[in-house]
């Protein structure tokens, strides 16, 4: 206090005397104490890992399980998402996928990375670039992307046609493969999934290019074939050498029991909105149907000791409706993004879509056998095709890839669960507010967005052959 | 605290016992200042002796003694003049010889308080009639009246124009005063407040959140109430303009009593209120827990039930609780105050003590304030020359608060969703000793760190901690320096200095964290203001009287917040943080400096004693200015013109008694918050809106990230120029007199965080962005209806009228603020209207109204339907508009107030106060969740049919379901569209008019024989009300309440906890 007093007193008097005066400048004055104006790459890695995840396993992909019916909402403004009761506030992924942590940051990561010749952390980064941008592509079709990021040239980013923004990000991951490929550089730690293993990273690269390429099956006719390219040098399922190998190469998330790293479904369903949604009814019916082994890790048992599932918009009730099982509901559970299971069951439909029903079925039973499950057998056509769908859509529980692929597919022939949107499951995010109202020449107003993206045209039979219930032309 | 309360003691006795009066050689005048009309005695009024540098204040019974030293006593002939505010200055000519001299007064009121001299900021003083802008003024006894603890809730419809918002009625909590309007959008609305002419904090920090955690004090809740001799309110920018960049909001300035030479004399108040919560609120009792029809059960320990009362009819004579007024009791409040003052002929003294333990209204001992606060102030005359003085205010606070809000463990969140049968008040198992709730009636052994849904209210009042213990000192030295008859030279040095320490523990089991959680916060706030000023008068002859006045200001403020949250508790009950999970502690802590460096001149001129001319202007430099926009003018000027001297009504007599027609133009600011002007990467969490969130650095390694906001370089303050003109009449020899203002302010260059396309990188950049304007009308009308002797009967009314818009928001679409679910702001709206989803309507003012992919304006179109129809679709129900609306608007049409004041035999006053708000609404958000539960009354007509916009939102509708009538239940209504969290927030948005009785109050004071006997000269009774009785349509908890407290964000209703009503019987004795 007197230290304060006097420095007053005698800067009073100084001023007084001189007329000019530095009482406006000083320590505290000239910088803002709580905030750090630096930052190195290493830093703004981990954060962006963490940015990610709320982008791919956050608000989003809770939203996309119901619409999926692998959950139901049970509650309050669930229950509304759940019946497509939507707003153009609903999804800000739009927003964090650029800012902070995001795509600002990941291109700061690559640059100072590969001033240090640090090729591998630059190789990281892409990968996560892809992916939190093919997340938009995929979700709201056109994205700020060859313009974004850059405000001082381009204060209103144009969006970019979202098959543009597929394209680059091919490049982008052939970019990253390449990085990863020389080996140069380390991360380490600072890779909370992967360890800084650069070769683990560059089979994950190559999934994510196979999926990405079936993301645009639908107006490209050489998307399966480029997909299982990027998979498998050869016929036979041993000749898949390129995409992830095993579980351990699988790209998941990090967390852990200490506060503030809990798995993001564990936080929403185990503590902070413990009544807001359980596992879906059609989900949970399908997996009593097969019998599944994978319930227990999947489910708990409700209240009358059995699996049962919530109907979209059915308030909880806890006597029939089983919660998410203890495996999944763990605070440590590292939430799986990109997955050897993903890696097979992308092989499989491939294969199958170009006619290679052997290699089709070997994966898919590459699949089934991680989980003890029966070979598939001799099956062909339709049933193959359906009984690789059916396995992905379980084997992907949680993740939002299962709404590609049904947007795709129509597999699950899911039932609408209300006549909201047309009876139609919503087939795209809308662009959130902050950007619409800030970019309001780029970005159109709801009721003037497309219905669907580009890649996504409506598909009137479902994979099984059937009227598709869920989009409506 | 309880040292301090032992102190308070010793310090009582010693005065009770002290003698009588000081040296009695010399003369002694004494006398007694009794009002011409109704006799009343006339407190507080200063008795000076000509010429002599003597005088004294009167008592609470108009009583006042100056002793004269001997050796100044020679018979000599001198004039005694008393001034009391309100009334016109009397002087009578006394020969002071040794021993008692008596001179009594009776004072005739001055209804426009013409000749009085007010303080006008900065060292600057004026006498009224020279006011060219309006100078609000509230006096010692109105404060009193008020029977407030809170300094700046006692201002409530004291004056037209400032609105004074209490937060809730529970002890300590924060009230929020807002002038002509809302002029700043980041920024707070809310006036600085400077007492004895030192700028101090009245900031409300809360320790969590604002819409959640827990009531917080307003800073300026620290000054003792009782200490308080008069408040100046500068609510133009004309009269403000002498603080600059600080003044945006108008200026609170308020003068703390001050001692008189003279027999001490000293003065005793003790209070005791009764405190309930002010209504009753409507709760469904027909239906129990469950869903569908079909009741909840239990299978056991630890089942996880519905929070929902969608259950089945409850069998008559089911036992149903009254799940709101359950949670309360009366509260108790005792207020002490006790002042001393005193003093010889060239020195004099104030020391004032007050002591308040106030128990609120919810029950158990938590909800408590306690206040000590001491007042010492002395002035000495060195010479004719200088002056000098000092003041130390000191106040050590205690609060202890309830969680309130949108807050799982919040306590009307859990409380008023539990189904009417299940009993709350059992808040532990008989089994297991844990917390159990009725989403999990029965806990099992091992559920100590499971969530319970929501919290039982009984835990959270009980098991609980939110507490903050405040220690603040400010006050300040001054010197008056007057070389030459003409020259003064004044400076004050002052500092104001508080420590708030704070504990917000919510123990394992709570819903919000169930492993426990405790955030342990220390903030310091410290002001050091330095003011030097130099006045020269020159009258150039007659009729030209001219002043100048020159200062430099310069001003420190320094904000410091420690802050470390710590999750999972170690043992179950401890509110320590070493007793969480160390790797789960989160520090939050912040600090700021700013400093800022100020000059200004203000020059007046009289000519012909009757146009008075003020012109004057302030230059600030602040750090927070960005450096290439460092220093900014705020220029004012006024002129004031007494027509009726013009006119030779000189007397206050005749059908116009008086005239004076004044203009006045300013321009204040309000400085950026600190650091706005630097980029830089941010520490924080991520999050996605529903869960606690990530950390940003994870498994042992730091992380960063860009912050969302750009800093901007040329951050200029906001500025806030206002024209207001004005007159001020009396009427009928003066009987009735009137004061009428209009003002046009327009606030450029308002700060705002404009948001930038997230894919550029950044959310938002801070920018002078935005303008908005305040257009408004005042009047305040005082009729002084009967005037004899014996009987006074005075009625005020008072009237103000504010419109607000925002004009330009840089091409900006809109904004949520702070503190608010759905306040906002939106070009060519009024600050802070409600901007939230709605039903389909047809909007003819919309570009395109296209919802879910039907173009319903078309249809309005093709249908004839009126603009605002709500559309039914196909099943007789409305639809759910995906973009989002105006919906609603929580500022008011107009406010005002009726006071009456009947004085009897100078012994007995009767008076109340009434307060009204026309308009002005509520989101009523508590009905918006409640009916999702089914727990709201209006829920009970489940099952009944209905028609949309006839017996059901009544209102135009149109589309191909108008008239049908549907069955409303819990899937197709109220579970549904029908509540907030599904539906949209339009439906909840009510008209918050209200009239309160604000104040009532019974005084009866004595000063017979037997009370003088028992060594006190007076003694004064007293029984008042405090909000006693409310009129209002509105459903929800209050119309006054707002969830965010003191933010700028208004009329925002979600589990707030409840006003207060209160019976005050109070007794004063003086001497």
């Amino acid at each position: 206090m007197s230290r304060m007093t006097k420095t007053l007193v005698v800067a009073a008097l100084a001023v007084a005397a001189n007329g000019c005066s530095n009482f406006l400048s000083g320590d505290k004055l000239d910088s803002d104490p709580n905030r750090p104006t630096t930052a190195q790459a290493s830093q703004l890695l981990i954060a962006s890992q963490v940015n990610s995840y709320y982008i791919l396993n956050g608000h989003a992909a809770r939203v996309l399980a119901m619409w999926m019916q692998q959950f139901a909402g049970t509650d309050r403004q669930y229950r509304g998402y759940d019946q497509y009761s939507i707003t153009e506030g609903l999804f800000t992924e739009y927003s964090s996928a650029y800012t902070g942590g995001g795509l600002i940051d990941l291109r700061t990561i690559q640059a100072d990375a590969d001033d240090a010749g640090n090729r591998v952390m630059s190789g990281i980064a892409k990968v996560w670039e892809a992916l939190v941008m093919s997340f938009l592509a995929d979700m709201y079709g056109d994205a700020s992307y060859s313009e974004a990021i850059d405000g001082s040239a381009h204060p209103q980013p144009v969006l970019d046609q979202q098959a543009a923004v597929y394209a680059s990000l091919q490049t982008v991951l052939d970019g990253a493969i390449a990085d990863l490929a020389t080996g140069q550089g380390s991360v380490g730690d600072l890779d909370l999934s992967l360890g800084g293993d650069a070769v683990a990273w560059g089979h994950v690269a190559k999934t994510l290019k196979a999926r990405l390429y079936l993301h645009t099956a639908e107006v490209n006719p050489t998307a399966y074939q480029q997909a299982l390219a990027q998979l498998c040098t050869g016929a036979a399922l041993s000749s898949c050498t390129l995409g992830i190998q095993s579980a351990a190469g699988d790209l998941n998330e990090y967390h852990s029991g200490a506060s503030g790293e809990e798995n993001i479904w564990w936080q929403f369903i185990a503590r902070d909105r413990d009544s807001y949604m359980r596992p879906g009814k059609f989900l949970v019916d399908l997996m009593n149907t097969r019998n599944d082994p994978r319930r227990p890790e999947y489910l708990q048992l409700n209240g009358n000791g059995t699996y049962g599932g919530a109907a979209p918009g059915e308030g909880l009730n806890t006597a029939r409706h089983s919660n998410l099982g203890l495996t999944r509901l763990d605070p440590a559970y590292h939430q799986p993004i990109v997955t050897y299971l993903e890696t097979l069951a992308i092989i499989a439909e491939s294969a199958y879509r170009t006619n290679n029903l052997a290699l089709a079925r070997s994966a898919v039973d590459a699949l089934i056998a991680t989980y003890g499950g029966t070979p598939v057998g001799g099956i062909s056509g339709t049933t193959l095709l359906t009984r690789i769908l059916e396995e992905k859509y379980i084997a992907l529980f949680q993740n939002y890839e299962v709404y590609n692929d049904w947007k795709r597919t129509c597999y699950p022939n899911l039932t609408p669960a209300s006549q909201a949107y047309g009876g139609n499951i919503p087939a795209r995010f809308t662009y959130p507010i902050a950007e619409r109202t800030s970019n309001p020449d780029n970005i159109p107003v709801p009721g003037s967005q497309p219905r669907r993206n580009a890649n996504d045209p409506v598909s009137s039979l479902s994979a099984d052959g059937t009227a598709c219930k869920g989009q409506k032309p | 605290m309880r040292h301090l309360t032992r102190l308070f003691t010793v310090f009582l006795a010693a005065i009770v016992a002290a003698p009588g009066a000081m040296a009695q050689q010399g003369a002694s005048v004494t006398g007694k200042v009794t009002a011409a009309e109704g006799g009343a005695p006339v407190a507080f009024a200063s008795v000076v002796l000509a010429g002599m540098g003597l005088g004294a204040t009167t008592r609470e019974d108009g009583v006042f003694s100056i002793a004269v030293p001997a050796a100044r006593v020679t018979n000599q002939r001198v004039d005694v003049t008393v001034r009391a505010i309100g009334y016109q200055a009397a002087t009578q000519q006394v020969t002071l010889s040794s021993g008692t001299v008596t001179v009594n007064f009776t004072l005739t009121v001055n209804p426009l308080r013409l000749g009085e001299v007010v303080v006008t900021g900065a060292g600057t003083a004026s006498s009224i009639e020279r006011l060219g802008a309006v100078v609000s003024t509230v006096k010692s006894e109105e404060i009193v009246k008020s029977n407030e603890l809170n300094t700046v809730q006692a201002l409530a419809a004291k004056a037209p124009g400032v609105v004074v918002t209490s937060s809730s009625g529970e002890p300590g909590a924060s009230s929020f005063i807002m002038i002509r309007g809302q002029k700043s959008i980041e920024g707070t609305s809310q006036p600085i407040f400077v007492v004895d002419g030192v700028p101090v904090d009245n900031s409300t920090i809360v320790t969590t959140e604002p819409t959640a955690g827990t009531q917080a004090m307003n800073r300026m809740s620290d000054l003792n109430p009782n200490d308080i001799e008069s408040v100046e309110i500068l609510k133009g920018a004309a009269a403000a303009a002498i603080y600059g960049a600080r003044a945006g909001a108008g200026v609170v300035l308020i003068t703390t009593k001050r001692g008189q030479s003279g027999a001490p004399k000293w003065n005793y108040r003790v209070s005791y209120s009764q405190d309930e919560v002010n209504k009753d609120y409507p709760l469904q009792t027909l239906f129990g827990q469950g869903s569908g029809g079909v009741a909840a059960t239990c299978g056991g320990p630890g089942c996880r039930l519905t929070g929902a009362s969608f259950g089945p009819r409850l069998a008559p004579g089911t036992a149903t609780h009254n799940h709101f007024m359950e949670l309360f009791e009366t509260g108790n409040t005792f207020d002490n105050s006790l002042s001393l003052s005193g003093g010889t002929d060239r020195s004099a003294f104030y020391l004032s003590m007050g002591y308040t333990n106030q128990d609120g209204f919810i029950v158990g001992p938590n909800d408590e304030y306690d206040r000590f606060t001491a007042l010492v102030k002395g002035n000495l005359e060195l010479n004719q020359k200088l002056h000098i003085g000092a003041t130390v205010n000191f106040a050590d606070t205690h609060g202890s608060f309830i969680q309130k809000g949108s807050n799982l463990s919040g306590l009307l969140l859990g409380g008023l969703r539990t189904s009417p049968e299940y009993d709350n008040r059992t808040y532990l198992d008989p089994v297991t000793g844990l917390h159990r709730s009725y989403r999990y009636p029965e806990p099992t052994a091992t559920s100590q760190y499971d969530t319970r849904g929501y919290d039982n209210p009984y835990f959270i009042i009980y098991e609980l901690q939110n507490t903050s213990d405040v220690g603040r000192s400010f006050g300040n030295i001054n010197i008056d320096y007057a070389p030459m008859n003409w020259l003064t030279l004044k400076y004050t040095l002052g500092t104001d200095y508080s420590s708030d320490a704070r504990i917000e523990g919510l123990p394992p089991s709570n819903s919000s964290q169930p492993s426990g959680s405790i955030d342990r916060a220390n903030y310091t706030v410290f002001q050091v203001d330095h003011n030097l000023i130099a006045q020269a008068t020159k009258d150039f002859n007659d009729w030209t009287k001219t002043s100048l006045t020159v200062g430099q200001n310069l001003n420190s403020r320094k904000y410091e917040q420690l802050q470390v949250r710590g999750v999972g508790f170690i043992s179950p009950d401890l509110f320590q943080l070493s007793n969480t999970i160390s790797s789960n502690m989160l520090p939050l802590d912040y600090e700021s400096l700013v400093h800022l460096e100020s000059y200004f001149a203000e020059g007046k001129v009289d000519l012909w004693d009757q146009l008075y001319l003020t012109a004057g202007a302030r230059n600030d430099a602040s750090s927070t200015f960005g450096k290439s926009v460092r220093r900014n003018w705020f220029p004012k000027a006024s002129a004031a013109w007494e027509a009726s001297k013009f006119m030779n009504i000189r007397s206050g007599q005749g059908m116009l008694s008086y005239l004076k027609v004044r203009a006045a133009y300013g321009e204040t600011g309000r400085e950026p918050t600190p650091y706005q002007v630097f980029s830089g990467y941010s520490v924080g969490q991520f999050g996605d809106g529903w869960t606690v969130g990530l950390n940003n650095s994870q498994n042992g390694s730091a992380g960063i990230f860009l912050a969302a906001a750009k800093g901007q370089d040329a951050l200029k303050p906001e500025r806030n120029r206002e024209l207001e003109f004005g007159a001020d009449l009396a009427f009928f020899d003066s009987k009735v007199d009137l004061g009428l203002t209009m003002y046009n302010a327009k606030s450029t260059d308002v700060i705002l965080s404009l948001p930038v396309p997230p894919s550029t990188g950044y959310f938002s950049q801070v920018q002078n962005a935005a303008e908005l304007t305040n257009k408004g009308f005042e009047v305040a009308l005082n009729w002084r209806a009967l005037t004899t002797p014996a009987v006074a009967w005075t009625i005020g009314a008072q009237y103000a009228k504010n419109k607000n818009k925002v004009t330009d928001l840089r091409g900006s679409d809109q904004f949520l603020l702070g503190g608010t679910f759905n306040g906002g702001i939106k070009e060519g709206y009024a600050h802070g209207v409600f901007i939230d989803w709605d039903f389909a309507r047809c909007r003819y003012s919309a570009e395109s109204n296209v919802v879910d992919g039907f173009d319903v304006n078309a249809f309005c179109h093709a249908n004839n339907a009126p603009d605002g129809a709500m559309y039914i679709g196909d099943d007789g129900f409305p639809i759910f508009d995906s973009e989002q609306h105006v919906v609603g608007d929580p500022n008011p049409n107009w406010t005002g107030s009726l006071t009456s004041s009947l004085n009897l035999w100078g012994k007995l006053n009767v008076s109340a106060l009434v307060d009204y708000r026309d308009g002005g609404q509520i989101f009523n958000g508590t009905k918006g969740a409640l009916l999702a539960f089914g727990a709201h009354k209006t829920s009970e007509i489940r099952g009944e049919e209905r028609v949309f916009g006839s017996t059901w939102l009544p209102g135009p509708v149109t589309g191909p379901g108008v008239g049908k009538s549907v069955v409303l239940d819990e899937d197709s209504w109220f579970g549904n569209l029908g509540n907030w969290f599904v539906g949209p927030g339009s439906q909840f948005i009510e008209d918050g008019t209200f009239l309160k009785l604000r104040e009532v109050s019974v005084q009866y004071s004595i000063n017979a024989g037997w009370v003088q006997r028992t060594g006190f000269s007076s003694m004064d009774i007293r029984l008042a009300g405090r909000n006693l009785w409310t009129k209002s349509d509105y459903t929800g908890i209050d119309p006054e309440a707002n969830l965010g407290g003191a933010t700028s964000s208004r009329g925002n209703e979600y589990f707030n906890n409840p006003q207060a009503r209160s019976i005050v019987f109070s007794l004063a004795f003086n001497r």
